[in-house]
């Protein structure tokens, strides 16, 4: 298996305040396939993304890339697993305000021995136009295209996108969604989503809910439609 | 109803403790030390002031070649005073020192005790505090000249020598060669009476009312007791350097002290303006909320300057407390460390709470009300959509695409930090400034000794107490008359000796005897050139004197005027060939030494700055303490505030993949750049400004000239230190960079 999510359980704060917010996961994932999490806030999804991404570390459980035990692995070995295999995208983008665009981008050049080209990339996520503005100088969803930019030009074996569209509107939330897919279709990448909109979940090729930190149903994608077709 | 945001004063103390702390810390002990100097320095004035009347100092003296007849006596005091015997012995003491033993005065020149009693049996002595202290020698122990001994009672200090001065003439007290003591009665009946010095010491039955009534009095004095008595000395008070050098020194510390308390708050302000900006910029959102609800932008600036405002005046009420107790008597350690000074009485000091309570806190908040209002000049929407920068709309500089992103990225900090970069160098500079002062004094006292050595105008230079003739080869008379600048412009008033030299002197080579030549001490002191014109009073007296400088001579040995010997007499109405003393290279044998005032030979010369050297050596290196503390945090605290503003970014690129190293080089490496760059550059830069203001507190606070000498060293020194305390500030942030958490990046700010 690709990646392998066994047991993972994660609780914050002590006594009466604690809270447990990953029950017992278990999920496996292909390489190359599209992969929803659904479910309301609170429901875990993030910190199930941030463990995958190695950010954050469960109190049980592990999770296994390509047969590698991520539980056993020190800081260092941490970063380097980042560094080789994930692309990261966020809400609300996280880019580095102090870079042109076209600079954010390289930074995920940077991390890789073989990168893509970035000029490539550039034209692929259509911020020609844009390349030398600073962050807050472009729009929302330009801001997204450059954190897609900055996580594929590495070609992650994964990419991880923390409610993607969520900041965005509707037709430049569906851009978005059409960039993640060309990414997945031209580079294979595996993509795991997490997002609480119902309707993106007919684009992936599998979709897991979870509620109260456990999977509460996993929902293969016979009519996966695609990001064009998107309605919501 | 109270503002509600000022509940997060304590949040904010606990969360930024460790930098609050270090403000804290060094307004604390800057304010304690400064309010400790002005304590100490208002609380002595006020003793030696009140010391003339406690003590009943006298009015003068003089000293005649033989005792007093009943009839000599009976006739000087008919000249409006009342005399007192101050009969003292000088004694070459087995452990090379002169102590100058006088018969414990009951009735004039009384001593101050400051430890253990007055002698009270013959073999008994009390000695000046300050020359025991400097021979390490204790009461009880046991002190001797030749076969003659005397047990040690007491330590004490003689109102009439404050300053030791063993001659009057000297140029400068001498703290460790020479001392002064008291016996009892019957001690002083063992003193050898060849050896005994008859000075007499005078009150007026009435007092003078300012000194030019003095001066007349004096004057008069003069002329009738110098037909009556063989003088072999006659010193008025106000013309007596052991009585009067201290309360003319006193204070003149003081303008640099300030100035470098004001220098230290200042950038103290700017740290604290930088934070609050700091934190305006993180919590722009919610500022910007705010707005939209109705809060007022006054309500906000006063909330960010009230933690600046409250530490500094915090800070500056505890530095009081420090300087009311421990500081206070550190200080005064340095006092009575030159001088030989009465006890004194701890006084409140108004003006000291002024100038280091009411002046700080208005500098911190003058500074931060203009930096927080600037920062809080945008509407409402800019601070939701986080764009605080004048430059947000404008084109951003290229950086060429060949470059690597690492130095890009570097780059890009770097423009996006400048304000906190251009603090930062600010800072290293007054640091820097302050290191040069910790720094110069050796080298400026070491060149200054070496320069008098070369610039000597003779090997010895004889001050008569009365018109001699020598047949010695190679003498040269010459007059000197001494007049006062008239201290205008805040500058100190000083004495300045006008000297006549003979037409063709050997010494002295002016090419014109009937032009005014100032020394190149007094050109370079006040900035002087030929043509420029000099107002010169008599001290005492109504007489001005106009100079026109036509030329420069090369002395750097005193503020002094040089012309010819008959053009000086002219000048000053004095009969022609009268004349004040010799120069020679040949030591002049042949003239009875009661006749000799003084001789200024090399060791003279240069005990003004061994004496500088011993009063000040100590400041300086409390001084280079204290410019390092203060540059290590500047630095510490600012390069923190970089590291915190990024903390997002660092944060972000933690979770991409960069390693802390990584991490480190891009953060570290520009502000490191920055701060070496900042180093190097403003030591070049604190020399001109050190030159300036070393040059502003000669002349407004110091009598005499010594240019200022900073060696190749000096900078060495200051770039090692600045670059190793940085060495270990990058180190600290290392470690903080490692502990940026990667779930920053996921949150947002909350206020």
């Amino acid at each position: 298996m690709f990646l392998s999510v066994k047991g993972l359980k994660k609780s914050y704060g002590e006594g009466e305040s604690r809270v447990d917010v990953l029950n017992g996961i278990d999920i496996d994932v292909n390489k190359g396939e599209f992969l929803c999490l659904l479910g309301p806030s609170g429901c875990g999804k993030s910190t199930l993304l941030n463990i995958i991404g190695g950010i954050d570390r469960p109190d049980d459980g592990s999770v296994f890339l390509n047969g590698d035990d991520m539980g056993k692995m020190n800081d260092k070995e941490l970063t380097a697993y980042r560094r080789e295999n994930l692309g990261y995208i966020f809400q609300m983008y996280n880019l580095i305000p102090d870079l042109t665009v076209r600079e954010n981008i390289e930074v995920g050049a940077y991390l890789s021995k073989e990168p893509l080209d970035i000029d490539e990339i550039i034209e692929d996520t259509g911020l020609k136009a844009q390349q030398d503005k600073l962050p807050k100088q472009v729009s929302g969803g330009q801001q997204q295209r450059t954190s897609i930019g900055r996580a594929v030009i590495k070609k992650p074996e994964i990419l991880l996108c923390d409610e993607p569209t969520g900041a965005l509107d509707y037709n430049t939330g569906k851009e978005i969604l059409k960039l993640i897919e060309h990414v997945n279709q031209k580079y294979n990448t595996t993509v795991i989503m997490v997002t609480h909109n119902d309707a993106i979940q007919k684009m992936s090729d599998r979709t897991l809910t979870l509620k109260d930190g456990k999977v509460t149903g996993v929902f293969v994608n016979e009519d996966k439609i695609s990001a064009e077709a998107l309605n919501w | 109803m109270r503002n509600p945001l000022n509940k997060r004063f304590k949040r904010e103390i606990k969360n930024g403790f460790g930098r609050y702390l270090v403000i804290f810390l060094l307004l604390f002990l800057s304010i304690g030390e400064v309010s400790g100097f002005l304590v100490v320095d208002h609380s002595l004035i006020t003793a030696y002031e009140n010391s003339f009347e406690k003590y009943n100092v006298e009015d003068g003296n003089f000293t005649s070649a033989a005792e007093l007849s009943d009839e000599q006596r009976k006739e000087t005091e008919n000249e409006g005073v009342v005399l007192f015997e101050n009969f003292y012995s000088d004694k070459e003491m087995d452990n090379d020192t002169t102590l100058r033993i006088f018969k414990n005065r009951e009735d004039i020149n009384l001593a101050s005790i400051h430890e253990g009693t007055l002698p009270d049996a013959a073999g008994e002595i009390a000695l000046d505090r300050l020359y025991a202290k400097n021979n390490e020698i204790e009461i009880g122990d046991e002190i001797s000249h030749g076969s003659d001994k005397w047990k040690v009672t007491g330590l004490v200090a003689l109102s009439d020598y404050s300053a030791l001065f063993k001659n009057n003439t000297d140029m400068m007290f001498d703290t460790t060669g020479f001392g002064v003591s008291v016996v009892s009665e019957e001690g002083w009946e063992k003193i050898d009476k060849n050896s005994i010095n008859y000075r007499y010491s005078w009150k007026y039955n009435i007092s003078p009312s300012d000194e030019k009534e003095e001066k007349e009095l004096s004057d008069k004095l003069l002329e009738n007791v110098s037909t009556k008595v063989m003088l072999t000395d006659y010193t008025p008070r106000y013309l007596n350097q052991s009585i009067m050098f201290t309360g003319e020194d006193f204070g003149q510390d003081r303008a640099m002290i300030q100035l470098l308390l004001y220098i230290i708050i200042v950038i103290i302000a700017f740290i604290f303006a930088v934070t609050v900006k700091n934190m305006i910029n993180k919590e722009s959102a919610v500022i910007g909320t705010l707005l939209s609800s109705g809060f007022k932008k006054g309500e906000l600036l006063r909330h960010y300057a009230a933690l600046p405002i409250l530490i500094t005046i915090a800070g500056a009420i505890a530095g009081n407390i420090l300087g009311y107790t421990v500081m206070k008597d550190i200080n005064a350690a340095a006092y009575y460390g030159s001088y030989s000074l009465p006890t004194y009485e701890t006084l409140w000091n108004p003006g000291a709470f002024i100038q280091t309570t009411v002046i700080p806190v208005a500098i911190v908040m003058a500074i931060n009300f203009i930096i927080i209002r600037y920062s809080l000049s945008y509407p409402p929407l800019n601070f939701l959509r986080g764009e605080l920068s004048r430059s947000s709309g404008k084109k951003v500089r290229k950086l060429s695409y060949g470059s690597s992103i690492s130095s890009r990225f570097r780059k890009r900090i770097f423009a996006s930090n400048i304000g906190s970069y251009a603090v930062i160098i600010i800072g290293i500079f007054f640091s820097n400034i302050l290191l040069m002062f910790g720094f110069m004094l050796p080298s400026t006292l070491d060149s200054h000794k070496s320069m008098m050595h070369e610039n000597m105008i003779c090997e010895n230079t004889y001050i008569l107490k009365a018109p001699a003739e020598t047949v010695t080869e190679g003498a040269e008379k010459f007059a000197a008359h001494t007049l006062g600048t008239k201290g205008e412009n805040g500058y100190k008033p000083e004495d300045i000796t006008v000297y006549g030299v003979e037409a063709d002197s050997r010494y002295v080579h002016v090419d014109d005897a009937d032009k005014i030549y100032i020394s190149k001490a007094y050109a370079d002191k006040y900035n002087l050139e030929p043509g420029d014109v000099l107002e010169l009073s008599e001290k005492y007296e109504n007489k001005e004197y106009e100079f026109k400088v036509e030329g420069i001579y090369d002395y750097e040995g005193e503020i002094a005027l040089f012309t010819g010997l008959d053009n000086l007499n002219d000048i000053f109405g004095e009969e022609a060939g009268s004349f004040s003393g010799y120069y020679s290279d040949n030591k002049i044998e042949d003239i009875d030494e009661a006749l000799i005032a003084s001789v200024i030979d090399e060791d003279e010369m240069t005990k003004a700055a061994r004496q500088l050297e011993l009063s000040m050596g100590s400041i300086m290196g409390v001084i280079r303490v204290f410019s390092v503390v203060m540059f290590v945090i500047i630095i510490y605290i600012l390069s923190r505030l970089i590291i915190e503003k990024s903390s997002k970014s660092i944060s972000l690129t933690k979770i991409l993949g960069y390693k802390n190293k990584e991490i480190g080089g891009l953060y570290l490496a520009t502000t490191s750049l920055v701060v070496i760059a900042g180093i190097l550059g403003t030591i070049v830069l604190s020399r001109f400004v050190v030159d300036f203001l070393y040059t502003e507190m000669m002349i407004k606070s110091m009598s005499g000239w010594m240019p200022l000498v900073v060696d190749a060293s000096v900078y060495i020194k200051m770039a090692a230190i600045g670059i190793c305390s940085y060495a270990a500030v990058a180190l600290l942030e290392l470690i903080k960079i490692k502990k940026v958490p990667m779930g920053m990046a996921l949150k947002e700010a909350a206020i």
